[in-house]
């Protein structure tokens, strides 16, 4: 699966660490969501999804 | 907002004090056991200068960056557990040779037992603390640990059995066993999520 989470942590002018601590997640899951190597809970997705104000099929994308 | 005055401290900084710790404790424990003769105390010096080792290596392979809140407690449940059952190996062993009854004995014997249930009770609080990511991998890394020294531990048993391994006390042997397999696999599982 493909995401943005990247681009709207840039965005907004974060940290992976910065973005791990609003998500009570640690700095290397932020990580491995952003370069697609995990998918996230449907929890921590919503959860996501609400941090930038998106839904969640904006910000995640099914893959082939 | 991490504020670099009071920057917390990282897991490789407290890794990196803590080896150079147990190496130096392991040198003095080991030349005085090899000294006075006592093999408790040089087998004590020589395990406490590997894990140093250990922990300086991982240092080298850990990023310096600030620990969360759920490592820090693990931190400071861990290490004073660990110092006190260093401590209470020797209490047990000195006051071993000065008891005669039963229960009392039992008693001292099972002294260095009690910290290091604190120690599996400050990991089970750190399993219980971590987010989805992280709590996928302890379990695939426990799973591979405890699997392999199950499998050896067998393995063991049989060759035991036929004469062929002469160890007196394997069982002393299965929980640092595990420990230090969780450590490989923890790290083997880890190889996937390195940061890019």
């Amino acid at each position: 699966m493909n995401n943005h989470v990247r681009e709207l942590r840039g965005d907004q002018g974060w940290s992976q660490a910065e973005l791990a601590e609003r998500l009570d997640v640690s700095r290397q899951t932020v990580n491995a969501i952003e370069t697609g190597k995990y998918d996230p809970s449907l929890p921590l997705a919503f959860k996501i999804a609400r941090l930038f104000g998106r839904s969640i099929e904006a910000i995640f994308v099914a893959g082939e | 907002m991490v504020d670099n005055a009071s920057k917390p401290v990282s897991m490789r900084q407290l890794l990196v004090v803590c080896g150079i710790l147990a190496v130096i404790l392991g040198i003095i424990l080991s030349g005085a056991g090899a000294w006075s003769g006592h093999r408790t105390m040089l087998w004590g010096g020589i395990s406490a200068l590997g894990v140093g080792l250990i922990w300086l290596v991982c240092a080298r392979f850990t990023r310096d960056e600030p620990m969360r809140a759920e490592q820090r407690r693990y931190m400071r449940e861990f290490f004073p557990a660990m110092a006190a059952y260093v401590v209470l190996l020797f209490v047990s062993q000195l006051l071993l040779k000065q008891v005669h009854a039963v229960p009392l004995t039992v008693l001292v014997v099972l002294l260095p037992v009690l910290p290091i249930a604190f120690v599996v009770r400050a990991m089970v609080r750190a399993v219980l603390a971590s987010d989805e990511l992280e709590r996928r991998l302890q379990l695939e890394a426990i799973s591979i640990a405890s699997m392999s020294v199950g499998l050896l531990s067998f393995a063991a048993a049989f060759l035991r059995g036929a004469g062929l391994l002469p160890i007196d006390n394997a069982l002393m042997l299965v929980l640092p066993a595990l420990f230090g397999a969780y450590g490989i696999a923890s790290w083997w599982v880890r190889r996937r999520f390195r940061d890019e």
